[in-house]
């Protein structure tokens, strides 16, 4: 079985094998849910390196609290405030996954919602609104999913140079004590050495690049089809030089989605010389969690100055 | 002649429990039962019971989210009370005959 798909989230879709990983460090939530609607325990969650048994149960780790369990057939939605309304927002915060399901999306199939904001105890809001503009709503079913937070390789995930197997783990019960069980594989990988992992005209960007061309082609994780799990690019300043030389090919420095920002070569700031910045990596986008690697690129496209005599002999 | 001011009927409070107009105003998950179709006073049945055999829960505040009390519904216990008292015939969900009726 593989991972369902979130419509209207931003799913990591590297990890399927060790050619196709996710890269160590990159912050997940891992988001255990249910479309049934009458989840009311948490048994267990864990990642472990052998499928089957639960080695470290990581339920502790959940958010909210693997004792937070509500559920109602009655939730609503006033389209004027952007609210959803529901018996209780006890023990919700903001990024946590919350399952809705509605006749008139999905085909009425409860699909998974990012809290934007606890309003109050009775009201949040969504990041992923597809009500939005299509009126106030009724009898929405309601029942709150799980999110185990990890950065890949961490939090009982294990990472390694040729890329480890681990598998996520998912019990839970209903009020009549019925216990389902889910697992997951999924591939976590280190940064591969040299200009495979970031790299300016094809050479070591972290290392430091070097060329003549003053608008140099960035790659990040060329050689793995989903980009180790890296959903969005942005810029920062150099952790040491304090300055940032590079922009997108548009002339900014903000988040791109990754497809956009590597489709076309940089742009640096004028002049030969070192250049400097920080390539930040996000798994989602605008989220203060973070990959991030200084870079630098040495350009010299100043052509040598040549000289000529004419002497007697 | 001064008529009579009306006096505003207030809106009645919203049921904790959802009463669908039709069965295809439900969510997928509770249209059906044992792969065989509900109709819409059994679905709207099945959420009033699902409600009324859940429990409350509470949980502390925590560092990220405040605390309170909660509701956790019983739609498992909901629908085997529904099965019990009921059985498929032709396709749909028919009431037992001779099923004592449960308390409503």
């Amino acid at each position: 079985m593989a991972l369902n798909t979130a419509p209207n989230l931003q799913n990591v879709t590297a990890g399927i094998s060790a050619a196709d990983p996710i890269l160590v460090g990159l912050p997940l939530d891992f988001a255990f849910g249910n479309t049934s609607f009458d989840v009311s325990s948490i048994s267990a969650a864990a990642i472990d390196q052998i499928s089957g048994a639960i080695g470290t149960n990581l339920r502790g780790n959940l958010s909210p609290a693997y004792t937070v369990a509500t559920n109602t057939t009655a939730a609503s939605y006033d389209d004027t405030s952007k609210q959803f309304a529901v018996t209780s927002t006890a023990g919700l915060a903001a990024g946590d996954i919350v399952n809705m399901a509605h006749a008139a999306f999905n085909s009425g199939v409860g699909q998974p919602f990012r809290i934007l904001a606890v309003v109050d105890i009775t009201h949040f809001t969504v990041t992923n609104n597809i009500f939005n503009n299509l009126g106030n709503k009724t009898n929405i079913s309601f029942q709150t999913d799980w999110r185990l937070p990890i950065l890949a390789g961490a939090g009982g995930s294990v990472s390694s140079a040729g890329g480890t197997a681990n598998y996520a783990k998912f019990q839970a019960l209903d009020l009549a004590g019925n216990l389902a069980t889910r697992e997951e594989l999924f591939y976590i990988r280190d940064a591969p050495a040299g200009a495979n992992f970031i790299s300016l005209n094809s050479l070591d960007a972290i290392a430091g690049s070097s060329g003549n061309t003053t608008t140099p082609t960035l790659n990040v994780l060329g050689a793995w089809a989903g980009r180790g799990g890296i959903i969005t690019l942005s810029w920062a300043n150099h952790s040491v030089q304090a300055r940032n030389d590079f922009k997108w090919n548009d002339g900014t420095t903000t988040e791109k989605a990754v497809g956009a920002a590597l489709g076309s070569p940089l742009t640096l700031t004028a002049g030969d010389g070192a250049k400097y910045g920080r390539l930040v990596m996000r798994s989602l986008t605008g989220s203060a969690f973070t990959v991030e690697r200084d870079i630098s690129y040495t350009l010299d496209s100043t052509a040598p100055t040549l000289a000529m005599y004419l002497l007697g002999r | 002649m001064n008529k009579e001011k009306k006096t505003d009927t207030p809106n009645p409070e919203p049921l904790p429990f959802a009463q669908f107009g039709s069965i295809v105003e439900a969510p997928k998950h509770l249209q059906r039962l044992s792969d065989v179709l509900l109709n819409v006073d059994q679905i709207n049945r099945i959420c009033r019971r699902a409600y009324e055999l859940g429990e409350d829960r509470s949980i502390d505040d925590t560092e990220n989210a405040k605390g309170g009390t909660f509701r956790v519904e019983n739609l498992r216990a909901a629908r085997e009370e529904f099965q019990l008292e009921h059985s498929i015939e032709a396709n749909q969900w028919v009431p037992n005959t001779n099923q004592i009726k449960a308390v409503n």
